[in-house]
């Protein structure tokens, strides 16, 4: 599997999965600290810290959500839909290209080779 | 609040006590540090001192190290100059006897006795004789010294004379041997210049010889009459080594003896006023009666020490004496080995100095017999004062016996006691008888003293008629040396004239010999030349002429000779050309044939190359086909349909390759799962918990991996796992067209995570379609090329 190549953009989810669960943890971590630090000036509480937990998750959460979205929406529009895969009539003929880049229809006529199914 | 200020009191207190402590370590380290400030001192000066006396040990030691530390710091010289003394080499500047001595241990083998051998087989030494001349020091002025004549009245003025005559010739020498080093070096200066004059006119005249060694038979003769004349050279360089070698050990010589001699006649005369003037100070201290007690006790330590003086000065006068004998001997050995057969210079320079050595010792010897002289008058003054001890003895024993009963003087005087007036008398008449006796002995003495003074007068007058005669004699002696030494200095003289006559007219016959002989070899050479010159041009003609009638018979033969070859080879040639024609109109045509088939087996290798490139590509890596392709285009410039597809190929493709058929099956399956995990998501629906239901919904669902399609499609029942199961299918087995076209119908976010599968998997797709064409028209001009043949 590692020595396969990325082809396209499918390692993408996986990326964003790892950063959503590592910025979770960093900022529920900082928010439990943080919530500690003034539970020591609440009298050695413990709501601050769930506080501050609480507040970590939340922001984590949002990152994490806004980071999935980033592609289809941006801040709060949506994005416009991306270039469709070309139809099937507006693939050109082969015989086509090979009239217009020579000049003598009878070589090309005897040289066409078979249409390309589509 | 108490609390408060008894902890604040507490801590207060704490802190004073800190402070105190602290300040009281700080006193100790105060006094520590005095204590050891001084500690520190005295430990630096005895380092000092240590080193100081150290180095002076070392510089005792070793007189190098000495050297050097006196080249870097001249002050120190002093300090070690006034610990040490002076250092051993300034010492050995200062003693030159020493350094003769050495010089003659050195000098008297080498150069009186061998090469003074040799010179004597070599007859003409003109030049050398005139530098000599030249370097001869001025003659030492011992005649001064003869001056002083043996009567003893003038005695005393005469050691002042010579004592002055002694110091000028110290001074003489002493400047003597200033410019006797002087003339020394102008001696060795001038040798070499000699030594350069003489090398440089032989060194021109070895060039004038190596010019005339162009010529032909006069050179032999020249060669010889130079080499001998080189010889000539050579042996007078020897010769001025020789000579000024000699004067010079000579100089030194006579430096020595003089500076010898001078000392002893100095200490001699020094010796001779020490016993004068003891003699004098024990009459005065005998006769001098009116002298205090003090007086006279000092008088008798003068004596004492006139004594003492005395002998010194006796001892140190026999041992110059010994000194300047030995360098006298010295002299003279040298001198008459000296041998100046050739060198009437030297020969003079000898004579004048045996002069100087003889008057040197008739100075000495008479400074010895002064001194012999005054040693016989301190003789008669002591056996003087022996007899008047002894009368002076039998006088008191007479008065003690005569008058036993008074005491002698010193204790009558100390006692006090008055003497009777018959002891007076008896004692006067006593002293009266004594007188007239006295009288009656001197009136004696008187007339027999004057019979014994006229034995004395004539027995002294024989002895003075002896000594006259033998000064007579000496004096007669002595001239007739100075009468010979004149004759041999004429001698030497007449000598030297007749041989520079001698040697003037050698020259002269020599040079007019030279002369002739070089006329006679000119005209010579010039006659042989004239005379080859001509038979070499009547050789030169006849050789010549031959040469030309057989150079003609030659160039008729070689001109037959090369036209039949041309001929036949004209011939030959023709047939070769014909053939070679129409062997190349055959490989033409074969040529044509083989290349036509080379072209087209080129491109099927090219095509199949591109075909594995695209099949297997660098393991599992893109290539870029750009080299395949121009190899193509290489090969077959001028076919169309190969021109056509080679450009149908995607230009990616061209640059950065393309992904294999398996690499694209083995991602698909990563990419196939994440589609699953992200069914749900899209456009409208991407919240994060859409996106943990499609993750729920993956896990819950089940499909199978691979389903085969059906062979007819119903679009809505077409969701992203049938669709994936699809693909599975259709790229094992091996229908990546179709896989893609499944994979073609996905939307919202599986569709983005395929995306870039599904560009690559197109990119391939293109691509084979090309390879393939070429591959189809390669192969089509192979068989065409088949069948050519």
């Amino acid at each position: 599997m590692s020595n396969l190549p990325s082809v396209g953009k499918e390692n993408e989810y996986g990326k964003n999965i790892d950063k959503c669960i590592t910025d979770l943890a960093i900022k529920v971590g900082t928010g439990v600290i943080v919530g500690g630090v003034f539970s020591l000036l609440f009298r050695r509480k413990a709501w601050p810290m769930t506080l501050g937990g609480g507040i970590g998750l939340g922001m984590s959460y949002s990152n994490c959500e806004n980071r999935f979205r980033s592609h289809y929406v941006d801040g709060f529009r949506l994005k416009p839909k991306p270039n469709q895969p070309p139809s099937v009539e507006e693939i050109p003929d082969v015989v086509e290209i090979v009239q217009q880049s020579t000049d003598t229809p009878s070589n090309s006529s005897q040289e066409t080779t078979s249409e390309p199914k589509s | 609040m108490l609390r408060l200020g008894q902890k604040a009191a507490s801590r207060l207190q704490n802190e004073v006590q800190a402070n105190w402590i602290r300040s009281g370590r700080r006193t100790l380290s105060d006094s520590q540090t005095s204590a050891g400030l001084t500690r520190s001192i005295i430990v630096g000066g005895g380092l000092f001192a240590c080193a100081c006396g150290g180095t002076v040990a070392y510089a005792k030691v070793s007189p190098d190290f000495r050297k050097n530390v006196e080249k870097n710091a001249p002050p120190i010289a002093t300090v070690f100059d006034m610990v040490l003394g002076p250092s051993r080499t300034e010492i050995k500047d200062k003693i030159p006897s020493d350094a003769f001595k050495s010089k003659i241990k050195t000098k008297s083998v080498d150069p009186l006795k061998a090469p003074l051998k040799d010179s004597r087989k070599v007859l003409e030494t003109t030049e050398p004789s005139n530098a000599v001349e030249a370097t001869t020091p001025p003659n030492v002025p011992a005649p001064e010294i003869t001056a002083p004549t043996p009567a003893e009245q003038q005695g005393e003025e005469n050691q002042s004379l010579l004592i002055q005559n002694m110091q000028n010739n110290e001074k003489l020498p002493s400047d003597e041997a200033k410019p006797a080093d002087q003339e020394e070096n102008q001696v060795s200066d001038v040798k070499p210049t000699q030594i350069e004059e003489v090398t440089t006119q032989k060194e021109q005249q070895s060039s004038n010889i190596q010019t005339s060694n162009v010529e032909t038979e006069k050179n032999d003769q020249q060669q010889i009459s130079l080499k001998t004349e080189e010889r000539i050279l050579q042996q007078e360089v020897e010769e001025i080594a020789d000579a000024a070698a000699t004067s010079a050990i000579l100089d030194d010589l006579l430096n020595a003896c003089s500076i010898a001699c001078s000392n002893a006649i100095l200490l001699n005369v020094n010796a001779a006023n020490a016993i004068a003037l003891h003699s004098s100070i024990l009459r005065t201290a005998n006769d001098d009666f009116a002298a205090s007690a003090t007086e006279k006790s000092l008088q008798w330590e003068d004596v004492a020490h006139a004594r003492d003086d005395m002998n010194k000065a006796q001892i140190e006068a026999e041992a110059s004496f010994r000194n300047a004998i030995e360098e006298l001997a010295k002299i003279k050995h040298v001198l008459q080995e000296t041998n100046c057969e050739n060198n009437h210079d030297l020969g003079q320079r000898v004579v004048d100095i045996g002069r100087d050595c003889m008057n040197m010792s008739h100075d000495l010897e008479e400074a010895k017999a002064r001194v012999q002289g005054k040693v016989l008058e301190a003789d008669v003054l002591k056996r003087y004062l022996e007899d008047i001890e002894k009368m002076k003895e039998k006088f008191q024993n007479e008065f003690e016996s005569s008058l036993p009963t008074i005491s002698t003087e010193p204790e009558w005087k100390r006692t006090g006691k008055r003497v009777s007036q018959d002891e007076e008398n008896a004692m006067l008449l006593h002293m009266q008888h004594r007188v007239e006796e006295l009288q009656r002995e001197l009136s004696e003495e008187r007339t027999l003293g004057a019979e014994r003074l006229d034995e004395v007068v004539s027995s002294v007058r024989a002895e003075v008629e002896d000594h006259v005669k033998k000064l007579a004699e000496l004096d007669l002696h002595k001239r007739l040396e100075e009468q010979r030494l004149n004759h041999e200095e004429q001698v030497t003289e007449l000598q030297r004239t007749h041989d520079d006559d001698i040697r003037r007219q050698l020259k002269r016959q020599a040079s007019a010999h030279v002369e002739h002989m070089s006329e006679a070899l000119s005209y010579m050479e010039r006659q042989a030349a004239e005379k080859y010159e001509k038979l070499v041009e009547t050789t030169m003609e006849e050789q010549k002429s031959e040469f030309l009638v057989m150079m003609e018979a030659e160039r008729a033969a070689n001109e037959a000779k090369t036209a039949s070859i041309i001929d036949k080879h004209q011939l030959e040639l023709e047939m070769a050309i014909a053939r070679v024609r129409g062997i190349e109109q055959a490989v033409d045509g074969r040529a044509h044939v083989e290349n036509v088939t080379r072209k087209a087996q080129e491109l099927s290798l090219a095509c199949d190359a591109l075909l594995h490139t695209i099949k297997y590509g660098d393991k599992g890596k893109p290539v870029p086909l750009a080299t395949e392709l121009t190899t193509v285009k290489k090969v077959y410039d001028d076919n169309n349909a190969l021109n056509v597809f080679s450009a149908a190929v995607p230009t990616e493709a061209v640059e950065r390759g393309v992904y294999t058929e398996e690499i694209l099956r083995a991602s698909f399956r990563r990419i196939g799962k994440i589609c699953r995990r992200v069914s749900l998501v899209d456009q409208n629906r991407n919240s994060l918990f859409v996106y943990f239901l499609s993750y729920l919904k993956s896990l819950l669902t089940v499909s199978s991996a691979q389903l085969a399609p059906p062979t007819e499609i119903d679009q809505s029942a077409l969701d992203v796992f049938t669709i994936i199961s699809y693909s599975n299918y259709c790229l094992d087995h091996g229908n990546l067209e179709q896989a893609a076209r499944f994979v073609n119908q996905l939307t919202g976010e599986p569709r983005r995570v395929v995306e870039g599968w599904l560009k690559e998997a197109r990119l391939l797709l293109e691509t084979r379609q090309a390879v393939e064409a070429l591959a189809t028209v390669s192969k089509g001009l192979v068989i065409g090329a088949q069948l050519e043949k």
